[in-house]
């Protein structure tokens, strides 16, 4: 019947499917790994970068469990830059620059050389089932395989269809075939199905560009990694090239707005506004005189260059118009041309916590199909789904990061709850407990986690457990030991003290710096980063809004456990309008804290919730009206 | 979102509540509702025979006993009553319900409630009788926020008031408030997520000076409450003196019409009475008290205690003298007692010839009047007036009436001053942040709206995001 048997298998290795595939892999399931095309495993569709502000966190938060994006992106990064330094720690992020030949070739590298995991290049037809369970998939070639678990990472392949300008052809990325069969026979399986758009600028050439027309950004001297793994030093390979668009740019748009097919009206899908397209920014932003472009560079062994903030769905030779207008591109040469994709998304209402469809058991998605967009959040959802699957077939509980856990748990709370109507992006101002969720503790909060599913390995452990030691000795020095105020730092900035104060006294004088007082020998420490450093600095001198969140955290967490049984009649709930009824019967949360965060859910609703709970708890329904 | 949880109820708890507004009427009602009610009910409440048994939606009279008391008769019985008996799922809540009907001194119906509580029930959160209406679909929710506010409405005024924030008058005025700092939280979320976009975020010193009339909008608001405090529950204005001033005909006077037994007889006034007149407006409450004087009669005495604890809720004391007549110890007693509290003296029996000598009154604010004939009323009513004038508030249209709007008010200003502080001080933006989103959840508490997405959306309509 089956040719192949596996417990896992994954649909696609774009970053959701590598992440998920190497977890369950690594967590000791059989697992298998498809792909139409091995050559483009963890191809970087779009801008050759990874992180970013809030992406950042994510790769921090992967690499943390056990994940492997951190990692890879060290590796093939070229520049690195830690964002937001103006502000407190708790919004720093990390981005770099990847050489995308690099990156594909680093992830197939350690794919490669994951026990139990086998890559395989074919292309997916068909889902099977037996009843509402997942069993297995078919191939082009008519080969069935067998999974316990199937997790789908099909990305913008399903339904794919690319603008041109008036042209349009269906493809999953640029120059790849979409997945039409396998759309098909996921289409009838009743889920709530959406389509979204996205878009990619266009990529030049290097030797046909005059930098000198450009402002360069270069990466930071002391390079800042994703992984907490990564020990070689990093080095910054290529710089950034910044411009902006200006008022002749935008006329030459304007212009020609009726040959756009988002305006035209063939594009149906929304497309994110946080990442518009050049003719969406002219359009609706016409008080803005320029708009910011950056070059960025694809790659060490490649002239092609990525014209990031210039997406767009244009005609080519409108396209070519407007880069030609450009100080520094006039004789800029095109490589390929941007485009806009629309694809098919599920509502990721249809998929519990732990990223199992609520249909279909043993059935995962992560990445775009659940309406998502990045590489950071696809590997995020990759690993929390590869995860999972594979703690059904271990027969465990589930892994569910919560709000005041992790930027993940924030994400497919967002997700699972309220759905999406654009492609989802995290934010910072997504995360309410931001000032706790920090890229220099995602270690501390998830990698205990990951060391539990068997997803952190000794050598990640051991890391973790001598650099939280690291930190710990730190802390400890900075809470007890006492100042020498002799020291020249103290003499040359003329402070003087009646007595010895504790460096925590010391550290909350806002003049003071904990690096300066390290920088300085003041205080001796082994090594650490800098944004551990600033972190403890941090936690001293804003103690007050810690505690403050902390006791956010708590109302969270109180709310949380409360939970609200799978079987819950809702429908039979006196006081409840018919609307919150439809909505909490769809989504049925898990906890009040969940249904609370559902759009549409009053506060009175809430209290009738509660009540219903601890009428449920005690065994008893209200006489005469259920 | 979490702010809506604050109301975490456990239906498996009996409940209990004085349902009357304080000192409204003669007549207070105290309610208790859930499962031990009628347990509760038979415990203190002595019934007119021995065979009498509490039965479904009819009212019985009878004798309200403090268990707890000392073995004194006229101490252990609370009240007269009359008590009402609902089953469920036939009353209000849809769960028993005892209505316990009592005169309506606060007192009285306070004690009622601490018998009920030392059985075991607890004091109803607010709109818990109604919460558990709605979850036992009793009436839906639209009905539910509507009841409270006209149980309540007693004046003209009121009812204005109650109109007004029904139709949403307090939600009008905060979304203007709630817009601008909206507008402030994106601007300061779109410099941390945006800063790789030119995004422009005004220096902290501008930010905190838009904050500011913010701050002090609701600190106004905050306010209004005293107001609307005073138009919700009327203002306690205890009548006191010696015995045989005439308080209780001032009181008959002041309330046009001949509720106190007026006798020659010194301390005839022996428990507090109470009647509220509507004046602009504002219930006021007038307390007929017993007279003040050194005693040895047990029930007078007790009347003398209760005077002087009606003295401590009142918000004006109207210290009655006898025009006539010297003042004594008693009368300076009295004025020692009241030193404490806002006071106007009344000089009453000013149609007889005068010999007090108010020197001695040191030009405390006084009214000269005749409860017998009436002269010097209008005086008085007016003193009262501009005492009510002082709890006016400035801002016109909009009056805080429910202390949860007061705290809310309250905790939204404070955030925002203490925002604004920390900007000037440099602090970062994401913790600056914290307390501007408390702000923001607390103005959210009041309308009922949610937060998250309205910050996304304006960041996204405000600025050009995106490469």
């Amino acid at each position: 019947m089956f040719d192949e048997t596996y417990d896992v298998v994954v649909v696609g290795a774009g970053h959701a499917g590598c992440e998920a595939a190497h977890a369950a892999a690594r967590m000791g399931l059989n697992t298998a790994l498809y792909t139409m095309n091995v050559d483009l495993i963890a191809q970087m569709s779009c801008n050759p970068a990874i992180g970013g502000i809030a992406k950042g966190h994510l790769v921090r938060e992967i690499d943390a469990l056990g994940g492997i994006m951190g990692l890879a992106g060290d590796e093939a990064g070229i520049q690195f830059r830690l964002l937001n330094t103006s502000r407190g720690p708790a919004v720093w992020s990390p981005r770099a620059q990847a050489d995308k030949a690099g990156y594909r070739y680093v992830m197939r590298r350690i794919l490669e050389r994951t026990a139990n995991l086998f890559i395989k290049q074919a292309e997916v037809t068909e889902i099977l089932f037996e009843g509402n369970r997942v069993a297995g998939i078919e191939l082009l070639d008519g080969r069935r395989v067998s999974a316990k678990t199937v997790v789908l990472t099909t990305g913008t392949f399903l339904n794919g269809l690319i603008h041109i300008g008036e042209k349009r052809f269906p493809a999953g990325r640029n120059g790849e075939p979409a997945s039409i069969t396998l759309a098909n026979g996921i289409r009838n399986l009743g889920f709530d199905w959406g389509r979204l758009k996205t878009g990619t600028p266009p990529r030049l050439d290097r030797r046909t560009i005059d930098f000198a027309a450009f402002e360069p950004q270069h990466g930071d001297p002391e390079p800042t990694p994703f992984s907490f793994r990564t020990t070689a030093r990093l080095e910054n390979r290529i710089c950034c090239y910044i411009t902006h668009t200006d008022e002749k740019i935008h006329s030459i748009i304007r212009s020609n707005m009726n040959r756009s097919p988002l305006y035209s009206g063939q594009i149906k899908g929304i497309g994110p506004r946080y990442c518009p397209s050049i003719e969406d920014k002219v359009v609706k932003f016409q008080d803005k005189d320029r708009h910011q472009i950056v070059l960025e560079p694809e790659g060490i062994d490649t002239h092609e260059i990525y014209v990031n903030g210039m997406s767009t769905s244009l005609p080519i030779d409108v396209q070519r118009e407007i880069l030609s207008s450009m100080k520094g591109l006039e004789s800029a040469q095109m490589i390929r041309p941007g485009y806009a994709i629309e694809y098919d998304f599920v509502q990721p209402t249809e998929l519990h916590p732990w990223l199992e469809t609520k249909k279909i058991e043993g059935f995962f998605f992560a990445g775009q199909i659940n309406g998502t967009t990045g590489y950071e959040e696809a590997g995020a959802q990759g690993l929390i789904a590869g995860i999972n699957a594979a703690l059904k077939v271990r027969g465990e509980e589930y892994l569910v990061l919560d709000r005041a856990d992790a930027y993940i748990g924030i994400m497919v709370d967002d997700l699972v709850t309220k759905g999406t109507n654009e492609p989802y992006r995290m934010f910072t101002s997504r995360a309410e407990f931001r000032l706790n969720l920090r890229i220099d503790n995602a270690d501390e909060r998830l990698t205990p986690i990951g060391r539990r599913i068997g997803l952190v390995t000794d050598e990640h452990w051991n890391q973790y457990l001598e650099r939280r030691a690291r930190i710990a000795r730190l802390r400890d020095l900075v809470q007890h030991a006492r100042v020498d105020t002799s020291h020249s730092f103290f003499v040359s900035r003329g402070l003087e003290f009646r007595s010895r104060p504790s460096f925590v006294e010391l550290v909350r004088r806002p003049e003071i710096r904990l690096a300066d007082l390290i920088g300085e020998g003041v205080i001796q420490t082994e090594t650490l980063r800098r944004e551990d450093i600033v972190s403890l600095e941090t936690s001293i001198k804003y103690e007050g809004y810690l505690k403050q969140q902390d006791r956010e955290v708590e109302k969270l967490r109180k709310a949380e456990s409360k939970r609200l049984p799978a079987d819950f009649n809702y429908a039979g709930m006196a006081g409840l309008s018919r609307e919150i009824v439809e909505k909490l019967s769809r989504i049925r949360p898990k906890s009040i804290a969940q249904a609370s965060r559902i759009p549409g859910i009053t506060p009175a609703a809430i209290s009738i919730l509660l009540f219903h709970l601890e009428m449920k708890r005690n065994h008893r329904e209200p006489e005469g009206v259920v | 979102m979490l702010e809506g949880l604050h109301k975490i109820v456990s239906s498996d708890e009996t409940i209990v509540a004085i349902s009357t507004p304080i000192g409204r009427s003669g007549i207070g009602v105290v309610r208790l509702s859930g499962m031990e009610a009628c347990a509760i009910a038979n415990r203190f409440f002595r019934m007119p025979s021995a065979n009498s048994f509490l039965e479904h939606r009819t009212a019985m009279v009878g004798v309200w006993l403090d268990a707890n008391a000392p073995e004194v008769a006229e101490v252990a019985e609370v009240d007269e009553v009359v008590v009402t008996f609902f089953r469920a799922p036939h009353s209000y809540t849809g769960e028993d319900v005892i209505e316990i009907s009592a005169h309506g001194n606060p007192l009285t119906l306070k004690r009622i409630v601490e018998t009920a509580k030392s059985a075991g029930a607890r004091i109803a959160a607010p709109g818990e009788f109604t919460l558990r209406a709605v979850a036992h679909g009793k009436m839906d929710l639209v009905q539910a926020e509507a009841v409270r506010d006209f149980i309540d409405a007693q004046t003209e005024q009121q009812a204005r008031t109650a109109m007004r924030q029904m139709e949403g008058g307090l939600s009008k005025h905060i979304r203007p408030v709630k817009e601008k700092l909206i507008d402030v939280i994106a601007h300061l979320e779109a410099g941390i997520d945006f800063a790789e976009d030119d995004v422009d975020v005004p220096a902290n010193t501008a930010i905190a000076e838009s904050i500011q009339p913010l701050a002090d909008e609701l600190l106004r608001w905050e306010k209004t409450f005293e107001y609307g405090r005073m138009l919700n529950q009327g203002l306690l204005l205890a009548i006191l003196g010696k015995p045989n001033v005439g308080k209780s005909s001032l009181f008959n006077q002041l309330i046009a019409r001949d509720r106190a037994i007026v006798t020659e007889i010194p301390g005839t006034t022996r428990d507090v009475l109470t009647e509220t007149i509507s004046m602009d407006g504002v219930p006021l409450r007038f307390a007929d008290t017993a007279g003040v004087r050194q005693t040895t009669d047990r029930v007078e005495s007790i009347g003398v205690s209760r005077t002087f604890e009606t003295l401590a809720d009142a918000d004006l004391a109207l210290v009655v003298l006898d025009g006539s007549a010297s003042i004594d110890d008693d009368d300076r007693c009295v004025l020692q007692r009241t030193g404490q509290t806002r006071h106007l003296i009344v000089i009453n029996k000013a149609d007889l010839p005068q010999i007090i000598e108010t020197t001695a009154l040191n030009g405390a604010p006084r009214v000269a009047v005749s409860a017998r004939t009436g002269e010097g009323l209008d005086d008085l009513r007016d003193a009262l007036k501009s005492f009510l004038l002082e709890h006016k508030t400035d801002v016109a249209s909009l009056v805080l009436t429910s202390a949860r709007q007061h705290e809310v008010i309250g905790r939204s200003a404070r955030s925002l001053g203490a925002a604004a502080e920390a900007l000037n001080r440099q602090v970062p933006h994401e913790m600056v942040l914290l307390d501007l989103y408390s702000a923001l959840s607390a103005l959210d508490e009041l309308t009922g709206d949610v937060v998250t997405e309205d910050i996304l959306d304006r960041i996204f309509s405000t600025f050009c995001i995106g490469k």
